[in-house]
């Protein structure tokens, strides 16, 4: 039996020591949900807006996230580009963010967003060990990015329902995907912050008389939806002519329909209650994996991984995988390759409504020269510049 | 160092920091902590304060149901509603032995299957159909067998089974469909246990029995009992009938605004504070647990070791796993507790999608195997708890003696559930 | 939805109340295994409260 001296004093320890844990991890977690990301945006660019310029409900929330608008001088169709759907995928983002540092349109319109959810940006899943940042090389020193989630903040939705019903559809989802951006499409104006942010796109799609739609993944190797666009019914000679094309020319890629009956995903939802045609494209992410060894910063950019390998020779991936891993360039590459082609089909497509850009490199350029090499110095630029995400 | 190697080394890291602390006596809990503190500064050679904090709300969520929830147990046990409904069906159905004691499984299950916990189900309703049992002539070790196999089944009936959400959750899955496997199962093994262990024996002795139980509480009736859990119900059903006009109340406030009806109803003023001290306090070991699992559970993705022991449970052949998981469910869950169902679970049901085998009944029958575990060592929380509870006081081994052919009995029909997955998907609903 | 944010603010009143007790175990506690556990348990409680977590 301890005396109560003793007692008292490792109890006065333990709450010291509780105390000092709570203010460390409290500031890393506090540093974390405030960091901005400074982006150089592209000199061509028409205008910088709020997605609450859009649906006002939004404003001073943590997901008013900046809308780039890049205009040609000569009229044309309409691209709406968003990444950061699911912050843990980060080829997204970096690809939004490389157009949008790099990106010159001569005709039509593209509108582009980083972080399309930035409220899922500010969080790491407990759990699962994510690093809070990673770093990329660029020339001009490194840059520093949030990681994040799937879903949501809980500090920003909170509670979850007993079960998900989907608006407008009714099906049934998990309690957690009222939070995940692409399970709460087409949104609901007076729904949970996801829903609203869903519904505020939806008002830009249609005020901006968006025409075409594409949402930027990333997914893990034991995932069937791997390397593909996936497209609404309305897409498909688009997303079929994309995929063979790349085929044959720079990497494989597969092309899938938007299965009709699954509710609250960009390609179903956003080509069903917009005019738009909307596409996914999904590029291997191995750090998703949960047969996944160490899991740090190196995993995530490299996507090199011993035993996400070891699944590979059971037959257990839908993706290969070797030595040389999934590294982020690769994945950025295929994104913004993929990109360049759909606008390129989309144009002999629909003539009428052609989306002429230049500026923004292709796969091998960008496997060569690194993500990195793509993007500004911030503190080279005029502040007028320089956004923060 | 090549990955495996050193997976493996941050493993037996773990298990001999756990092994050491138990030792040293350490709690179960402690342990763990211990385990995952080890882990981290192995492979992190620095304290990843961050790191251990983040890993301590992977359970946030549920702990909170949890915690309402058996705060609405609680409450009902408290007003004397559930002593009122046991003296009920005693003394209504004592010349009827199955259906007394089919109605007493129904009640045994009850609290499991709102709180996800067999603990609770001991502590709420245990004791009251035990004193019922034993004037039904059934000995003591079967009488603690009974209540503690219904303890179990109730922990995994719908709709909290905390192992299945827990591995749902983990794999990205949603929590949806399990309803009917997991009742069909829970509800085979409760009565199957029931009537196995108690089917024969005398009449009820209605003096002794309703002596011995505690003495009604005046005014309390039906309507009283009930009301609570049809508000609950209520709740529940009217956030899928008008989900798009109801505020999102989320599990937890369900149970408070249920328990605060349980309160207005009571015949009897109730120390609402008091009873909610109770709860917290009585609940803090599983509460304990699930924050200190979810640590271990960041220590061992952050270094590798959940990736190995995920690899190496989906490169086994399946019919390993069918003729082994009836014997490593349950003796894991008696070792680690709910950090079996990430750490196995995960891995199993990304395994069975593969396999093109149906999830939901997969995980369904083994999240019905895990609680079976719960009466084995070191930890046997629900099995000594019983134990206790009951005041039965003959050998463990006894008692786990009587748990046997049941026991069997449910991992048998769980294994053929595994096995036959893709045959019963038409359970799947809701 | 008002409504929404009031039940919102209930969640963190329920994670104050929970963090609460868990002191006043810590306090009363005469097991030293014990405190250290509740030292550990409050931490994701306090930080959510706290809205840092």
């Amino acid at each position: 039996m301890l005396n109560k001296k003793t007692l008292v004093a490792i109890k006065m320890v333990s709450i010291c020591l509780s105390v000092i844990v709570m203010a460390l991890s409290g500031i890393d977690f506090y540093k974390h949900r405030n960091y901005k990301e400074p982006v150089v945006v592209s000199e061509y660019v028409t205008q910088v807006r709020k997605l609450s310029d859009y649906f006002a409900d939004l404003k001073d929330t943590i997901n008013d996230c900046n809308i780039y608008i890049f205009e040609g001088s000569e009229p044309g169709g309409t691209v709406l580009l968003i990444g950061g759907t699911h912050p843990e995928e980060p080829g997204a983002n970096l690809t939004a963010e490389l157009i949008v540092e790099n990106l010159r349109v001569k005709k039509g319109k593209v509108i582009i967003a980083i972080r399309a959810n930035r409220s899922a940006s500010t969080v790491t899943r407990p759990g699962d060990a994510y690093p809070q940042f990673y770093h990329i090389e660029t020339p001009w020193g490194v840059k520093k990015f949030r990681m994040g989630d799937r879903w949501s903040n809980p500090l920003d939705s909170w509670p979850d329902p007993e079960v998900y019903v989907h608006y407008p559809s009714g099906q049934l989802l998990a309690y957690m995907d009222i939070r995940n951006f692409n399970r709460t499409w087409p949104g609901k104006k007076d729904g949970t912050i996801t829903e609203k942010t869903n519904y505020a796109f939806m008002q830009l799609i249609e005020k901006e008389k968006v025409d075409l739609f594409i949402d930027l993944h990333e997914a893990e190797l034991e995932y069937p939806v791997i390397s593909t666009i996936v497209s609404h019914q309305r897409g498909v000679d688009i997303a079929a002519m994309t995929s063979m094309i790349l085929s044959s020319t720079e990497f494989k890629i597969g092309m899938e329909y938007s299965p009709k009956e699954l509710h609250g995903l960009s390609h179903r939802e956003v080509g069903d209650h917009s005019r738009a045609i909307s596409l996914l494209y999904e590029s291997p992410e191995p750090f998703l994996d949960r047969v996944r060894g160490i899991t740090d910063e190196k995993l995530l950019l490299t996507g090199k991984d011993p035993f996400v390998m070891k699944a590979g020779q059971f037959g257990l991936l839908y993706e290969k995988i070797d030595e040389n891993g999934w590294p982020i360039d690769v994945r950025v590459g295929r994104h913004v390759s993929t990109f360049l082609t759909t606008l390129e089909m989309w144009n002999e497509f629909y003539p009428d409504l052609t989306i002429d850009v230049e500026g923004v490199p292709r796969y091998k350029e960008v496997i060569t020269k690194g993500v990195g090499y793509y993007f500004r110095n911030p503190s080279e630029v005029p502040k007028n510049r320089v956004f923060d995400e | 160092m090549n990955m495996y190697v050193y997976a493996t080394l941050i493993l037996v890291i773990v298990i001999a920091t756990f092994t050491v602390a138990r030792l040293f006596k350490l709690s179960v809990e402690l342990s763990m902590f211990s385990a995952a503190i080890a882990a981290f500064v192995v492979h992190t050679r620095t304290l990843p304060i961050r790191h251990i904090v983040e890993g301590a709300f992977t359970y946030y969520d549920v702990c909170l149901i949890f915690i309402t929830a058996t705060f609405f147990m609680n409450i009902l046990k408290e007003s004397g509603a559930i002593a009122y409904m046991i003296r009920s069906i005693v003394k209504t159905f004592h010349r009827h032995r199955l259906l007394c004691l089919l109605l007493l499984t129904v009640v045994l299950l009850i609290p499991g299957a709102l709180t996800g916990s067999g603990t609770v189900t001991v502590l709420t309703v245990g004791t009251l159909v035990g004193t019922v049992l034993t004037y039904m002539g059934i000995s003591e070790e079967k009488t603690a067998a009974i209540i503690f196999l219904c303890a179990a089944m109730s922990a995994a009936a719908p709709p909290i089974n905390l192992w299945a959400m827990m591995a749902a959750a983990g794999s990205n899955m949603p929590y949806v469909g399990f309803m009917g496997p997991l009742l069909i199962l829970s509800l085979a093994g409760a009565l199957f246990s029931m009537f196995y262990l108690g089917g024969k024996g005398k009449a009820v002795d209605i003096e002794k029995a309703l002596h011995e139980l505690p003495q009604p509480i005046e005014g309390m009736n039906w309507f009283r009992v009930m009301l609570p859990f049809a508000v609950l119900f209520f709740l529940i059903i009217a956030g899928r009938l008008w989900p798009f006009d109801m505020p999102i109340l989320g599990l937890p406030l369900m149970f408070v605004i249920s328990a605060g009806v349980g309160i207005l109803v009571s015949p009897k003023k109730l120390k609402i504070l008091e009873i909610a001290e109770e709860t917290i306090h009585s609940l803090i070991p599983l509460v304990g647990i699930m924050i200190v699992v979810g640590i271990l559970i960041q220590s061992m993705a952050l270094s590798g070791a959940r990736g190995l022991i995920s690899l190496g449970v989906v490169t086994l052949p399946l019919w390993v796993l069918f003729g082994t998981l009836w014997i490593i469910l349950p003796f894991s869950e008696g070792l680690l507790q709910y950090a079996v169902a990430p750490l196995l679970g995960v891995p199993l049901v990304l395994l069975f999608n593969m396999k093109a085998m149906n999830p939901i009944i997969a995980l369904s029958a083994m999240a019905v195997m895990w609680p079976v575990g719960d009466s084995l060592p070191p930890t046997a929380v629900v099995g000594k708890a019983t134990v206790m509870e009951l005041k039965f006081k003959g050998r463990y081994t006894k008692f786990l003696r009587a748990c046997l052919v049941p026991s069997l009995f449910i991992l048998l029909l769980c294994t053929l559930f595994l096995i036959f997955s893709n045959k019963l998907s038409f359970l799947v609903a809701g | 939805m008002f409504l929404n944010t009031v039940i919102t603010f209930l969640y963190y009143v329920l994670s104050a109340f929970i963090a609460f007790i868990i002191l006043r175990n810590i306090i009363k506690t005469k097991s030293a295994q014990e405190a250290v556990l509740y030292c550990i348990m409050i931490i994701p409680f306090v930080l959510r409260v706290l809205r840092l977590k």
